[in-house]
Parts: C-alpha cells; sequence; structure tokens
C-alpha cells in the first residue's frame, strides 16, 4: 500500500516537474524576444511582471469563470454560452485599449518597446503576398556555410537520438494509458517517419505526435492525436480525430495533458 | 514553431548557438546554415523511424520497463529547466 502510494506520488512529482517547465516556457512565449531567459530565479523580476500578469491574469479568469460551481447557478448560465468564450477575448482587448487610453504618455512605439505590443517586422519580400513562399527564401543554399554545419552536429545527432528513443516511450505510454496495445508501433515508426521526412524535405522542424485531451467537452473518446504545427504547417496532419477545434484557451491549463491520461485527469481535476 | 515538442527546443536552440558561435553573430550565413541543420534534423530522425520500421522494432519497445518511461519523460523537465 505505501508502495503503491508513493508511485502515486513520485507519478504526480514527475508529471509536476514537466508542468512546472511547459507552464514556465509558455510564460516566456508571451514575454519579449529581448528579455532574458525566464527561470525560478527571474520569474518575479519587477521588469516583466506586469506583463506575466496580463498575459496570466486573463487565462486564470477565463478558467475560473467557466468552473466555478457557483456561476453555474445562475439561471441564464452566462458562462455556458457559446459566444462568452469569444466575447471574453475581445473584451481582454477593449480592456487593454480602455488602460493604455486612460494612461498618459502612450506611444505605439512606446507601448513596442516596453512589450506590451509585438512589432511586426516588415521586410521587402513580405509586402508581397507569398509569405509562405518568403520562408523558403531563407534556405539560400549559395550562403550555407557546410563547416559551420559541423559545429551542431553533435546537438542535431542528439536531437535525433532522444526523438527516436522519446517516441516508442511516449506511444505506448500512451497507448498503454489510453486501453490501446503496443501492436501499431510498425505502423507508428511508419507514419512518423513518413511525416519527419515529409517536414525534413520542406524544411520544417522535427516532429512527434502530441496527445492532448480536449477539455472543452466531456467526451472520454475524445482524445485528439496532433502533430507540432511547423512554420510550414503543411506538416500538419490529423489522425482519427473528429473535427474538434482546440481553442489555445481550452488548451492552456492542461498543457501537461500530453503525460496525463483522460481518466487521471478526470481524477485530479480540481473540485470548484 | 509549435512549442508543443517542449524537449526539443533547448536542442534546437544550442544547435543554432553553436552556429552562431562558430560563424560570428553578423555573419550572412547563420540563417540559411540553422535553417539547414534543422531540415536535415528532421530528414535523420525520419530516415531513422523508417529503419526501425523496416527492420520491425516495434516489438523492442515493450522491453522498456515502466520505470524507465516513466524516467526519461520525467528527464525532460530538468532537461527543459536547466538548459
Amino acid at each position: 500500500m505505501r508502495a503503491l502510494r508513493r508511485a502515486a506520488v513520485n507519478r504526480l512529482t514527475m508529471i509536476g516537474a514537466v508542468g512546472v517547465s511547459l507552464f514556465l516556457l509558455g510564460l516566456e512565449i508571451t514575454l519579449p524576444s529581448s528579455s532574458p531567459h525566464l527561470s525560478f530565479s527571474s520569474l518575479f523580476n519587477k521588469a516583466h511582471l506586469p506583463l506575466l500578469a496580463a498575459s496570466l491574469g486573463p487565462a486564470a479568469l477565463l478558467y475560473l469563470s467557466t468552473r466555478l460551481s457557483c456561476l453555474d447557478r445562475l439561471p441564464t448560465k452566462p458562462t455556458k454560452h457559446p459566444l462568452y468564450i469569444p466575447l471574453f477575448c475581445y473584451a481582454v482587448a477593449g480592456v487593454f485599449w480602455l488602460v493604455v487610453a486612460a494612461c498618459e504618455d502612450t506611444s505605439m512605439q512606446g507601448l513596442a518597446s516596453a512589450g506590451w505590443l509585438f512589432m511586426s517586422e516588415q521586410g521587402p519580400a513580405q509586402a508581397n503576398a507569398g509569405a509562405q513562399w518568403d520562408y523558403w527564401t531563407l534556405f539560400n543554399f549559395d550562403k550555407v556555410e557546410w563547416r559551420a554545419l559541423s559545429a551542431g552536429i553533435r546537438d542535431i545527432l542528439l536531437l535525433v537520438f532522444i526523438g527516436a528513443l522519446s517516441l516508442p516511450i511516449f506511444a505506448s505510454a500512451a497507448a498503454q494509458e489510453w486501453g490501446g496495445s503496443d501492436h501499431s508501433m510498425n505502423h507508428e515508426f511508419v507514419g512518423h517517419g513518413i511525416s519527419n521526412t515529409v517536414a525534413g524535405a520542406l524544411g520544417a522542424l522535427p516532429n512527434l505526435l502530441v496527445g492532448t485531451s480536449a477539455s472543452t467537452t466531456r467526451d472520454r473518446s475524445l482524445m485528439q492525436y496532433r502533430y507540432t504545427q511547423t512554420p510550414v504547417s503543411s506538416t500538419r496532419l490529423k489522425a482519427a480525430a473528429p473535427k474538434q477545434l482546440l481553442s489555445r484557451f481550452s488548451r492552456l491549463p492542461f498543457s501537461l495533458s500530453r503525460f496525463v491520461s483522460y481518466r487521471m485527469y478526470q481524477r485530479y481535476r480540481p473540485r470548484l | 514553431m509549435g512549442s508543443m515538442l517542449a524537449e526539443a527546443l533547448p536542442f534546437l536552440r544550442s544547435i543554432a548557438a553553436a552556429i552562431q558561435k562558430e560563424l560570428g553573430p553578423g555573419h550572412p550565413g547563420v540563417l540559411p546554415t540553422t535553417l539547414v541543420a534543422y531540415a536535415s534534423a528532421s530528414l535523420l530522425l525520419g530516415a531513422v523511424f523508417l529503419a526501425l520500421a523496416v527492420l520491425r522494432c516495434g516489438r523492442l519497445t515493450g522491453y522498456f520497463p515502466w520505470t524507465v518511461r516513466k524516467g526519461v519523460i520525467g528527464e525532460s523537465a530538468p532537461a527543459c529547466c536547466c538548459e
């Protein structure tokens, strides 16, 4: 019994550690690229604390408002309305611009340099319509320094090794958790081989399967296989998934759900 | 860049850093070389997967003990944090 409990605690700690690192990574993405790498020590830096609060606050508010049971008791159930989440997103932008209008000496340049707005870099090639083609023009093989490629070969091989090792581990763990069998692992290899080869031929990043549990619906069978969306989005494949749109916000609170089966997720789901 | 494959990000970052360190920050070849490095990593990974499929290695994955699987999944967390 004690061993069982310890195993459960270990698993929770492990999932928690993965979740914390993904959480920090997610927070770092909302910061401007000039800010330093986010870690525990620099999390509460005064320079980016307002930015973090502004990005995390609406997400927490949305999460709480859709899950608090006391709001369900209201007769009209405003948080269950289909337009609630879209209107919430619009309201975030509205509140932001209201605050900007209320503050003094705010210019677009000042807001952008403080990290509140993203600057869109418009190169001469991007003025044309072919933004997708623009990506491939970066592959200027005349300028490729092949001797410098050897400097990164160690990390490339390490990445390939980790990727090749983590697919059977993740996939068989997922199959076990979701009640499947390991029998289809060769098919898994073929599928991932094809998708990665196509991704490489199109100049995109390596990809691996990612499972997310759609927290917008209670349907147990709705586990989605989703491939990482690379800059060239043509390598995105969807296998055996209902046409369920995962909105950004629905995935946000459960970004660690990749490692958690739906059953576990239900068990540890906070009761609010 | 999809951040879903979180454990690959440190590698991608260190590939780019190594190439930039080799060439110097302002070199015009940094971006093309980095992109070619990423694409070649994808191609290599695809080739490895296809080779594993041809060799019918899917059955071998049953020999990974459950604790090892858990350890590898948990290891990606410190890899992300301590990069």
